[in-house]
């Protein structure tokens, strides 16, 4: 069974042989269900390319590289984009390559293919996971079906799926995946039903529209819903839709298109339709003794059954509660992320000019109770972008992933991060600010009187230019407001300027990439698709990957500025009742303070001192002399480690010092082009520090989770960029046997 | 959750048999194989061997050695999964009465070679171990030295 097996030429197979989704399609065939055209790779085909292509052992160093339970999952994401390289990079055997060719001659002309995965691994959790591993639907040549092949292979090992892996048991030596290949049934009318209704138990819904479900399925085409009374099978309630669109199968893929006068004012389906779709959901409920999720379609009058499995319930999940299945929700399709794309650009217009109305309001002269109203007028917009930034923002860094994802898919790089140059084009706002902190430096050292004030620490004597450049970097770059506030002696002006006149006008300025190689890159990449509208959809994909890739810093630039005017106002609160209340005042929370502004006797009741949690964390012992970490910026470095816990604790490094810290933050990233070379606690490529250590050439290992705890400050330490690895060297204990 | 280092440490010294024994000859590295024991408390390691072998000169003029324990499989695997635990540590040959209980360690941990143990001719080697290094997870490194932290 190394070849493509017609369903029909089976004869009992297993799941361990063709995978759960291929044996529940051909039981439904021989209960004689009409499903489309099927024929089936079975897993001995996936054990041979693995052993062709030398693939056990890669994934195996992948998948173990780091415990995958500790692993964020932007780190599962890197890592499943990893091996789907190692996949896309693979090759087919000329006899599968033969036995694949065989299809088109057994399909009727002009059919497209739909191929499915298959997998070993599918249980009750995959079967509650559409998703879990990939489909792909339109595919017209053998080059094509090659390449879809490898890649349904490749997300045996996806990110969901690595996520999930101790529930699936997933593992090398026994996890596999089958393939499911069907002549596609482009029907008329498509749709889903549910047997039984998730929502109410007495009633079937049933969802159609026209054109190809997979625009159901997308959520980018709304359906006209029934639902249905279970017990006598009559419509309780038709929902109609707008019925705009429709998705079909085209040159380049499925597209939306609009829909005719006549289909907009007729339902897809009528109500002899409804009842033959209900039949089936039955059908298929009482076959697997269990209530079905179906999906059918419509083709000449033919009802044809493309999928069937059991109905979960899931209601949405909290991220607090399940962050795993939280996780999975974000993806997003191209459509829906340009969607997104349009929204945020509005959006960041609006949090411009709401920032804007509130910096105008006076804090420091204002009223006692004026002050508490202005919290309140703070408080509430900075929670709603708060809510903004998880609803919108952080889905929207999916722009990346998919432009990596279609890139590597198109051009097959070497190195599998080599899309995040192409999204570099435009220097983001942090690159930016670092631009202005140059500048910065070198007004001062051309202007005597700043130095003069710097050096005495009498900020008010600061020339007008360092003043403007301050405020700059204040309003446009979200720096600290501390910065503003230029009392003589100020700590904070004093670390900031020692920091800027020492080391910062010695920094590396921007590594500029070569336009020639972005171009080149650009070049490789569009050159791969056909046709006008495969090009159009491209240059809209790059563009997207670069905004979602320049959001990726800015939005929290943005943000940050609403959590600084809220900020300002509680440092202004304190400032007031420090001479009341003393140095306790440190400790009051936002509700102490507005109770400590609106009544002068108010005092905190003073709280038993907080135990620690069941005393220290019980440590592993030993001393850790080298770490394994993510390869995020290539490069060797070797120097002396800087531990960054407080943010403050950045202008205390020096040239060439290492950094290692829990998370780069946008707000910290001026000080990296002082770095030596990079180590975070936090893992992935495409996080802040990462990317910004690609952009300054900077070596950098990310995902290191001892990092903190195993380095102090003052270590000499090595970095390997390239193998990611991070190594502490201490005076060698060898020899002391004799 | 990954395992903790001292079960890891644990199952290397009481559940494999055999570890590679660099000893010093002049001034070259040499390495061979040996069946050991290791004390509960983990501060020192047995091991026989006959009185003539090169490992035993070596010893005797330079007691510097260190001892590999690995848990390898010889499957591509090992990369990601197999443990190795290097002892460094001075060797001691034992006379007398301290043989007593690394025969008895040794030859319970191998009864198939209880014979070769109790022969006249087979010196019995302890090593004191000054220090721990454990490589797992492909290159994730760390020492530590027993009695301080194990």
């Amino acid at each position: 069974m190394n070849q493509l097996i017609p369903f029909a030429a089976f004869k009992s197979p297993g799941v361990t042989e063709i995978g759960g989704k291929a044996r529940s399609l051909l039981q439904l065939m021989r209960a004689g269900f009409a499903i489309p055209q099927s024929f089936c790779l079975p897993v001995q085909c996936y054990d041979e390319f693995i052993r062709e292509n030398k693939l056990a052992g890669r994934i195996e160093l992948e998948i173990n590289r780091k415990d995958l339970s500790e692993c964020r999952w932007e780190e599962l994401w890197d890592t499943a984009l990893r091996i789907r390289n190692c996949f896309l990079k693979g090759k087919i055997s000329e006899k599968l390559r033969q036995s694949l060719n065989q299809i088109f001659a057994l399909i009727p002309v002009d059919t497209s293919l739909a191929v499915r995965s298959s997998s070993t691994v599918e249980d009750s959790i995959n079967q509650s996971f559409a998703g879990l591993h990939d489909s792909y639907l339109g595919i017209k040549n053998l080059a094509q079906l090659e390449h879809k092949v490898i890649l349904v292979w490749a997300s045996l090992w996806s990110d969901a799926a690595l996520s999930y892996r101790k529930e699936l048991r997933l593992n090398v030596a026994e996890s596999k995946m089958a393939v499911v290949i069907q002549a596609m049934m482009v029907g008329e009318t498509s749709g889903i039903a549910f047997s039984q209704n998730p929502l109410n138990q007495h009633q079937a819904v049933i969802e159609a529209v026209y054109g190809l479900n997979q625009g159901l399925v997308d959520g980018r085409v709304q359906p006209d819903r029934w639902f249905l009374d279970r017990s006598s099978g009559k419509i309780v309630e038709h929902q109609k839709s707008d019925r705009r669109e429709k998705m079909v199968d085209a040159e380049g893929g499925q597209i939306l298109i609009a829909n005719s006068l006549a289909e907009r004012s007729r339902p897809p389906l009528d109500k002899s339709g409804v009842k033959k779709v209900y039949s089936l959901c039955c059908k298929a409920e009482k076959h697997f003794k269990q209530p079905q999720d179906v999906e059918w379609t419509i083709r000449q009058k033919d009802l044809f059954l493309l999928q069937s499995r059991p109905i979960t319930t899931r209601s949405k999940p909290d991220p607090k509660e399940n962050r795993r299945d939280w996780d999975l929700t974000l993806k997003r399709s191209f459509e829906n992320l340009l969607q997104l794309q349009r929204q945020i650009k509005q959006l960041l217009k609006k949090m411009t000019r709401g920032a804007e109305v509130l910096e105008r309001q006076a804090i420091v002269d204002c009223s006692d109770v004026e002050l508490v109203e202005i919290l309140k007028q703070r408080g509430a917009p900075l929670q709603y972008w708060i809510g903004v930034y998880w609803d919108v923002f952080i889905p929207y860094a999916h722009g990346m992933r998919l432009f990596g994802q279609v890139y590597n898919e198109t051009v097959c790089p070497d190195d599998p991060f080599e899309f995040v140059t192409l999204l570099q084009k435009e220097a983001n706002l942090a690159t930016r600010r670092n631009n202005e902190l140059l500048r910065l430096a070198e007004i001062i050292l051309l202007d005597e009187q700043s130095k003069h004030a710097i050096r005495s620490g009498d900020y008010g004597k600061l020339g007008v230019a360092v003043v403007e450049s301050l405020h700059r970097l204040v309003k446009d770059f979200a720096m600290p407001g501390e910065l503003l506030s230029l009392s003589s002696g100020n700590e904070f002006c004093r670390n900031f300027f020692s920091f800027v006149t020492r080391d910062f006008k010695t920094a590396r300025s921007r590594v500029e990439i070569e336009k020639n190689e972005l171009h080149e890159l650009e070049r490789r990449f569009l050159a791969k698709f056909r046709g006008a509208a495969e090009k159009k959809r491209a240059r809209q994909l790059l563009e997207l990957g670069r905004h979602s890739f320049l959001m990726r810093d800015d939005d929290n630039v943005y943000l940050n500025r609403f959590k600084d005017l809220h900020h300002a106002v509680i440092s202004e609160m304190r400032r007031r009742r420090e001479p009341l209340i003393g140095s306790e005042i440190a400790d009051y929370n936002e509700e102490d303070l507005v109770a400590a502004i609106l009544n002068r006797d108010f005092r905190r009741r003073r709280k038993g001192v907080k135990k620690t949690a069941a005393g220290p964390k019980s440590r592993e012992p030993g001393l850790k002399r080298q770490l394994v970490g993510q390869p995020a910026g290539p490069g060797f470095a070797r120097g002396v480690a800087r531990v960054i816990v407080a943010n403050s604790d950045l202008f205390a490094l020096q040239d060439g010092e290492i950094i290692v810290c829990d998370a780069i933050g946008p707000e910290m990233t001026f000080a990296v082009p002082l770095a030596g070379g990079i180590i975070e606690r936090r893992g992935g490529m495409l996080i802040h520090g990462a990317i910004i250590a690609r952009e300054y050439g900077i070596p950098c290992v990310t995902g290191v989770s001892d990092a903190i705890a195993a380095i102090k400050s003052g270590d000499n330490i090595s970095l390997d960029g390239h193998l990611g690895l991070v190594t502490i060297e201490r005076a060698s204990n060898f020899g002391q046997g004799r | 959750m990954k395992k903790p280092i001292i079960d890891t440490v644990k199952e290397l010294l009481f559940a494999q048999r055999l570890g590679i024994l660099a000893t010093v000859n002049d001034d070259s590295p040499y390495t061979s194989i040996v069946g050991f024991a290791a004390e509960p408390d983990m501060k020192s390691i047995y091991f026989g061997t006959p009185r003539a072998t090169l490992k035993l000169r070596n010893i005797q003029s330079n007691p510097a050695v260190s001892l590999l324990i690995d848990n390898r499989q010889n499957l591509g695997s090992d990369f990601s999964i197999a443990a190795a635990l290097t002892c460094v540590g001075g060797a001691k040959i034992l006379s007398g009465e301290e043989t007593d209980r690394a025969r008895d360690l040794l030859s319970e941990r191998h009864p198939e070679l209880r014979d070769f143990f109790a022969s006249p001719t087979c010196a019995l080697v302890k090593i004191s171990i000054c220090k721990f290094s454990l490589v797992r997870n492909f290159q994730e490194v760390t020492e530590f030295f027993p009695g301080k932290d194990l």
